[in-house]
């Protein structure tokens, strides 16, 4: 388990110490801020603006950081580092599942940022937080996290370019499935479970116009992201365990 | 040979199994909390889940689009905001704001593809809104004619259904109401004792059932009609109210008309006027002291009406003292100052001792 930890945490350390990241961080809070500077332009409409804009530049964020878990193992490998951790009495199930954490920690991580920035901005600006501005953040880390688990198990198959490619079209594909079994038939629903569905955790527009969610559905929809994570991640171990990395 | 890594297998399968069930439970909870499924197909963009703050931005760059516009907005640009407020809206099916304000933008120039616009808001998002049908309605009244693309009486008729369906959304303004009432009783023509007597057999159509209001949510703070729209709220009231102050100001009027004409003939034209306008007042009279001439109201120990100056029946004030020139309202059942009971109860507890009572007696 402390081996676990221990990967997470390099993964996660090295890449929280870049200063660029904070920069762009500070650069997403920065735009959510200047949205409350729309209220002329948008007839009254600024603090639904900061609020979009907050939840739209979170799932940047998010995809963003989720994507940098393409390169990570390739890089490992390319390196030979990965052959020096595996030397060690260590699975590679626990070299695989160390590398997913700590790409989805610092995926929670930024989120999280730029959601109290936001949050503050907001509450700078009219003195009061719509509470689903939490959810909809939570709920995008929770798609951050299961992106993190598709690039890991991407990058496994495919050279690192190539699987941040894909990766980025299932982030648009994912994001538009459910429309398949209403355009083209029911049948067509069964590609919305075998593909990461991230219409699932996207509840923007309602969150939005100030529709709560229910806490079950919430607490359904992390569901849903924790263990099509745990699906891909098998996947991924799986590939793994039967590839020749020396 | 390398071995089948079964317990990643597993693994993947049970949590694939789990995150189908997950997936069936969050769609059920999304589906009860949008009003119409077919919404989910209209959003076709792949808009990767920013689809609310892109509406955002295509809304603003509207607004700049709008303010490029010099005088008269035209046909062509209509179209173009018009196309614009679609795409606004498929993105984001509750903004409210696109549909009352676009559709105010583009009424002039494209009122059917206004009433369309909201029309869409009510299909596929604002299903609670009053603003939705009712604008739909003006829209339909007022510009929709000048097109003449559909007759007059169409306009109305579908104006007057906007306006009813704008009339069953709890929270709506009065004028919802009298805007319904005033369409559905347009045969009626200009004529005032004319419209009145029509709208209150219009309302008196519309007299609601009550329900029991024992096992209803919230028994005991109001009434309740059949359906579960609460009884204050009904257009029934709403109207009815309406129709209580029409007819008290038409009386007054034809009051005032009747005391300075001169021409006999005229004089009694106003009488009968003013008969059928009293009885549209007695239909909804409403609790309390109404002087029978104007149908204005009048207070506790006052013996000719403020309105037209005719005697009334006064009531809550004390017939000993008023025998001996002193009014004394009552506060109880019994006269404060000599003890003698009252036969009738007062609504209204004013003491005005002394206070007008040359005036009083003069009269």
């Amino acid at each position: 388990m402390s081996d676990l930890i221990a990967i997470a945490q390099s993964t996660f350390g090295r890449a929280s110490r870049m200063k660029a990241l904070y920069f762009i961080l500070i650069g997403c809070v920065l735009i959510v801020g200047a949205m409350g500077l729309y209220g002329v332009l948008s007839a009254g409409r600024a603090k639904e603006m900061m609020f979009d804009a907050a939840l739209s530049l979170s799932l940047i964020v998010g995809m963003l950081t989720a994507m940098s878990s393409v390169f990570e193992i390739p890089r490992e490998l390319k390196e030979q580092t990965a052959q020096l951790i595996l030397t060690k009495p260590l699975g590679r199930t626990h070299f695989i599942v160390g590398k997913f954490l700590g790409v989805s920690l610092l995926c929670v991580y930024n989120v999280a940022i730029v959601c109290i920035g936001s949050a503050l901005a907001i509450y700078m600006k009219y003195n009061s937080v719509d509470p689903n501005l939490y959810v909809g953040c939570a709920l995008i880390a929770a798609e951050a996290v299961l992106l993190t688990a598709v690039g890991v198990m991407l990058s496994l198959l495919l050279r690192d370019a190539v699987a941040a490619v894909v990766l980025f079209l299932l982030f648009v594909i994912g994001h538009a499935l459910h429309v398949l079994p209403v355009a083209f038939g029911g049948a067509f629903a069964v590609v919305g479970y075998i593909l990461p569905n991230l219409y699932h955790t996207d509840f923007s527009v309602l969150l939005g116009n100030g529709i709560s969610l229910p806490r079950e559905v919430f607490l359904w929809a992390i569901c849903y992201s924790v263990t099509y994570s745990i699906a891909v991640l098998g996947i991924a171990v799986a590939v793994f365990q039967r590839r020749d990395v020396a | 040979m390398k071995r089948v890594p079964v317990i990643p297998l597993i693994v993947v399968a049970l949590a694939f199994a789990l995150s189908f069930v997950a997936a069936q439970k969050v769609e059920t909870g999304r589906s009860e909390l949008i009003t119409n499924k077919d919404r989910l197909a209209r959003v076709y963009l792949p808009c990767m889940g920013m689809d609310k703050f892109l509406a955002d931005l295509k809304w603003v760059k509207l607004i700049q689009d709008m303010g490029k516009v010099k005088g008269k907005l035209n046909e062509n640009a209509a179209k173009y905001f018009a196309r614009v407020l679609d795409s606004i809206t498929d993105l984001d099916p509750d903004f409210s704001k696109a549909y009352q304000m676009g559709g105010m933008l583009i009424s002039n120039e494209l009122p059917q593809d206004a009433i369309n616009l909201l029309q869409k808001g009510r299909k596929f998002g604002l299903k609670e809104s009053w603003s939705l049908p009712y604008y739909s309605g003006f829209f339909a009244e007022r510009f929709l004619p000048r097109k003449q693309e559909v007759p007059m009486n169409e306009c109305l008729a579908l104006a007057e259904k906007y306006y009813e369906d704008a009339a069953k959304v709890s929270g709506r303004p009065f004028y919802v109401d009298h805007a319904w009432m005033r369409l559905a009783t347009r045969g009626a023509g200009e004529d005032p004792v004319e419209q009145l007597v029509a709208q209150r057999d219009f309302v008196l159509k519309m007299k609601p059932k009550v329900t029991e209001m024992e096992g209803m949510p919230g028994a005991g703070e109001g009434m309740y009609m059949e359906g579960g729209m609460e009884m204050e709220n009904s257009p029934y009231i709403l109207l009815s109210r309406r129709l209580i102050q029409r007819s008290s100001g038409l009386a007054r009027r034809l009051v005032e008309e009747h005391s300075s004409a001169q021409d006999a003939e005229y004089k009694k034209n106003i009488e009968e006027q003013l008969k059928r306008v009293r009885e549209v007042f007695e239909a909804f009279k409403p609790a309390g002291h109404m002087c029978n001439n104007c149908l204005v109201p009048y207070g506790p120990g006052q013996f000719f009406c403020s309105g037209c100056g005719a005697k009334v029946e006064s009531y809550a004030y004390c017939r000993e003292c008023w025998a001996k020139g002193k009014l004394v309202l009552l506060s109880g059942s019994y006269c404060h100052l000599c003890g003698t009971k009252s036969p009738e109860a007062p609504k209204v507890t004013v003491v005005a001792e002394g206070a007008d009572e040359g005036g009083l007696k003069a009269k």
